[in-house]
C-alpha cells in the first residue's frame, strides 16, 4: 500500500513549492517522480482518490470472479466494448470537464491517480521522425527520452527496424497465441505490400519474477489486478511518496491559476478540496498542466483575469483547437478455425490480451494513402457478452454452441491519425459541473475525409476477418472521443500564432506555466500517444532540472532554486 | 487473481425476506425453477438472488414483477420485465462456475503457456 505523503484535499496552512503538477498521468507522473527524484520540491494535485490496491482484484475485477461480473449499473445485452466504457471508473457528466451533447464529442476522464492511465493497455508506440515532421520537437531531440521511458516502465516488444515505427529498448514480448497466427497468416495471403505483422510493444512486467508480473488475463484495459501495467500509483509513486520533498494531494480539483499583475507569472494555483468544497492556493515557482487535452484548456480558459481577458495562454485565439483522437473501427467476430479449442481446452497462454500489432495502409477514393495500425483482444470471455450473437437459438443448443464457440471470439481494432482541423475545438462553455465550476463546450465535425478513412479501414479489417475464418462480425467506427487519445489542444508551435506552447513545453508569454499531455501533440499520427507523452514529459523533467541546478549554481543554495527557466 | 465462487455463503437457496425483498425472492425463485439452465443456476441460488437484487436493472424488473397478481413463472417471463429477468439468469448461468468448468476455464485464473 502506498503511505507517506498523500494528503487528501491538502492543509489549510498556506503551501508553496518550486513545481505544482497538475494530473498525475502519464505525464504528471513521469514528472512527478523525475522532479521529485532530483530533488525539487514537487507537488501533484489530482482530483481524484488513490485506488485501493485490490481496486482490480477485488472490488471491480474483470470477469465472473466476482458476481459473475454483474454490477449495479450492468445492461443486458452488452459486449466487451461497450462494457469497457461503462466502466465506474469514467467521470460522469455532472463531473466531467466538458458538456457531453447528443451525438458530440465522447470524451472519457478518470479521476484517480494515474488519471486515465489507470486504464491504460500498455501499448507503447514511438512515433516517427516522419510523424514529427512540422513538430517544433524533432525525433532526434525526443529519442533519448523515448529510451529513458521505455527502461523506466519496462516495455516488452521485438525491434523490427522500421521507420515508420522505430524501434526503442524492449524485453521479450510474450508468444503469439492461435487466434494471433491467424489474423497473421490471414495478412500474409491478404498480398498487401504495404502490412506487417509484428510483435505488439506493451509496458507490461511479465516473467522477470517480480510480484507484479502479468498473470495472463488479456483484459489490461479493464485494469490490472497485479500492477503489471505500467501506471504511475503502482510503480513510480511508492518510490518518491516518502521523499520530503514530494507531496501528492487528492481530491484536490484545480479551478483556475493566478497570476501576478502584469500578467507574465502564474504565482498560484487555486484548487478546490472535493470533500470540503473550500478553496485553497498553493503557490508554485513553476506550474505544469498535465490534467489532459480537454482539462487543461478547461483550467487555462476559467484562469481569466483583466491580463488574460480569454483565459491563460489564449492571446492568439489557440488554446482549445485542433482538438483530436484517433478515428477508430472495433470489428468483432467468431473464427471457427478455433472451434475445435472448445472441444479440447485451452493449452496456450492467454497472455496480455493483444500481442499482435498490425501496420497497414488503405487508399481514400481519391487515391491518396494513409496508414493505419491495428491489434486483436482475445480474452477469456467468462462474462458471456457473446450471447447476444446467439438471439433466437433455444437453450440447448445455445449452450452447446456457446462451448464450441468459446474460445473463438477476436475484436480487432484499427486506429488511423486524427485531423488537426482548428474549428474542432475545446471553448469555454456555459455550463458548470457538479462542484459550480464553469465547463468547457467542444465543438466537432467529422470530415468527410475521415469518414472516408474510417469506411476504408472496416473495408480492409472485414476483409482480414474473413480471410482468418470470420462468421458474423459486428462492428463500429467512429472519431468522436471513444479511441481516448485526446490530443492537440494546446498544440506545441514555432510561434505564438500557430499553437500554445514552444519547444520546451512553455505556454508562449509566460514565464513559468508549462503543459505537459496529449494536447501539446499537434498532429496526431496513427499511433497511441501514451509513450510520446511521457517521453516528452521526461524530456520536460529534464529541462527544468538543468535549468534549476543552472540556477542554484549561480546564486547558491537550492531553497531559492528554480528561477524562470532561459 | 484468486477464484472462488461468486460469494462465500454457503451454496443452496436460502433466500432472504427481508420486507422489500421477499416479493422479488420468490418471483425469482418461481422463475429460476422455470428455467432452461436451472441445473447451473440452482447450486448457486442464493448468490443469483443477491446480485439480482443489487443490480438497478433486474432489481426493479423484479420488484415490478412482485407486485403483480401472482402468475405462472412462464407467464410472467412474457412481460418486458420479465425479459430482463430472463436475460440475467441467462447471463449467470453462463457465467456460472459450473459452465465455466465445462469450457476447462474455472477457476478462473491466468496461465502461462
Amino acid at each position: 500500500m502506498v503511505e507517506g505523503a498523500v494528503v487528501e484535499g491538502g492543509t489549510s496552512e498556506a503551501e508553496s513549492c518550486d513545481v505544482c503538477i497538475v494530473g498525475t498521468g502519464a505525464g504528471g507522473g513521469i514528472l512527478a517522480y523525475e522532479l521529485a527524484r532530483a530533488g525539487l520540491k514537487v507537488v501533484s494535485l489530482e482530483q481524484g482518490s488513490l485506488l485501493r490496491e485490490d481496486h482490480f482484484s477485488h472490488i471491480d475485477p474483470y470477469g465472473a470472479t466476482k458476481d459473475f461480473g454483474v454490477r449495479a449499473h450492468s445492461r443486458w445485452p452488452s459486449d466487451p466494448h461497450e462494457a469497457f466504457f461503462a466502466n465506474r471508473l469514467f467521470a460522469p457528466p455532472e463531473h466531467a470537464s466538458a458538456r457531453r451533447r447528443p451525438d458530440g464529442f465522447l470524451q472519457y476522464q478518470v479521476f484517480a491517480v494515474g488519471g486515465l492511465q489507470t486504464l491504460w493497455n500498455g501499448v507503447s508506440l514511438r512515433f516517427s521522425a516522419e510523424d514529427m515532421a512540422d513538430w517544433s520537437v524533432s525525433y532526434d531531440a525526443l529519442e533519448r527520452h523515448y529510451t529513458a521511458v521505455e527502461q523506466l516502465i519496462a516495455v516488452c516488444g521485438s525491434r523490427d527496424g522500421l521507420s515508420v515505427l522505430p524501434d526503442g529498448h524492449y524485453s521479450a514480448p510474450m508468444a503469439l497465441r492461435p487466434v494471433d497466427r491467424l489474423l497473421s497468416e490471414a495478412l500474409g495471403r491478404m498480398g498487401d505490400s504495404k502490412a506487417l505483422a509484428i510483435q505488439n510493444r506493451k509496458a507490461i512486467l511479465w516473467r522477470q519474477g517480480h510480484a507484479q508480473d502479468c498473470i495472463s488475463n488479456g483484459a489490461c484495459a479493464f485494469g490490472c489486478p497485479v500492477g503489471a501495467v505500467y501506471n504511475f500509483p503502482r510503480r513510480l509513486l511508492p518510490r518518491i511518496v516518502r521523499l520530503a520533498n514530494y507531496r501528492l494531494i487528492t481530491q484536490a480539483k484545480v479551478t483556475r491559476l493566478l497570476t501576478t499583475r502584469g500578467g507574465a507569472r502564474v504565482e498560484a494555483v487555486a484548487y478546490l478540496d472535493c470533500k470540503s468544497r473550500t478553496e485553497k492556493r498553493l503557490q508554485a515557482k513553476l506550474v505544469v498542466l498535465a490534467a489532459g487535452a480537454v482539462e487543461s484548456p478547461r483550467i487555462l480558459f476559467n484562469s481569466t483575469s483583466e491580463a488574460h481577458p480569454h483565459g491563460l495562454a489564449n492571446r492568439n485565439d489557440q488554446v482549445g483547437r485542433r482538438l483530436q483522437d484517433n478515428p477508430k473501427t472495433v470489428l468483432s467476430t467468431s473464427l471457427w478455425k478455433l472451434w475445435q479449442l472448445g472441444r479440447k481446452g485451452r493449452s496456450y497462454d492467454i497472455g496480455y490480451g493483444d500481442p499482435l500489432l498490425l501496420l497497414a495502409e488503405a487508399r481514400l477514393p481519391d487515391g491518396e494513402p494513409f496508414r493505419f495500425i491495428g491489434h486483436d483482444s482475445h480474452l477469456v470471455p467468462s462474462v458471456p457478452y457473446y450471447l447476444s450473437g446467439l438471439q433466437g437459438f433455444p437453450p440447448r443448443l445455445k449452450r452447446q454452441l456457446a462451448r464450441v464457440l468459446f474460445h473463438s471470439y477476436v475484436t480487432l481494432g484499427l486506429f488511423c491519425g486524427g485531423d488537426p482541423n482548428p474549428a474542432n475545438r475545446v471553448q469555454a462553455g456555459k455550463t458548470c459541473d457538479a462542484f459550480g465550476v464553469p465547463q468547457v463546450e467542444i465543438a466537432y465535425q467529422t470530415a468527410p475525409k475521415t469518414q472516408a478513412k474510417l469506411a476504408a479501414m472496416e473495408h480492409w479489417g472485414r476483409a482480414l476477418l474473413r480471410r482468418a475464418s470470420a462468421t458474423r462480425i459486428t462492428g463500429q467506427s467512429s472519431d468522436r472521443g471513444t479511441g481516448i487519445h485526446y490530443a492537440g489542444t494546446t498544440a506545441l508551435s514555432f510561434g505564438r500564432e500557430q499553437g500554445v506552447v514552444d519547444r520546451n513545453l512553455r505556454c508562449h508569454g509566460l514565464e513559468n506555466l508549462f503543459v505537459c499531455d496529449g494536447g501539446v501533440i499537434p498532429r496526431l499520427p496513427e499511433k497511441h500517444l501514451t509513450l510520446t507523452i511521457m517521453a516528452l514529459a521526461h524530456r520536460l523533467a529534464t529541462y527544468l532540472v538543468d535549468a534549476d541546478h543552472a540556477a542554484a549554481k549561480d546564486s547558491g543554495p537550492r531553497s531559492d532554486a528554480v528561477p524562470p527557466p532561459p | 487473481m484468486t477464484s472462488s465462487p461468486p460469494s462465500g455463503r454457503s451454496q443452496g437457496c436460502s433466500l432472504p425476506d427481508a420486507d422489500d425483498s421477499g416479493g422479488a425472492a420468490e418471483v425469482l425463485q418461481r422463475m429460476i425453477a422455470a428455467s432452461a439452465y436451472r441445473d447451473l443456476l440452482q447450486p448457486i441460488a442464493a448468490d443469483v438472488l443477491r446480485v439480482a437484487l443489487l443490480n438497478d436493472q433486474v432489481r426493479t424488473a423484479l420488484q415490478g414483477l412482485a407486485s403483480q397478481p401472482a402468475r405462472p413463472a412462464r407467464q410472467a417471463s412474457r412481460s418486458a420485465e420479465g425479459q430482463i429477468v430472463l436475460a440475467y439468469l441467462e447471463h449467470v448461468a453462463f457465467a456460472s462456475p459450473a459452465f465455466l468448468a465445462s469450457v476447462g476455464e474455472w477457476p478462473l485464473r491466468g496461465r502461462r503457456g
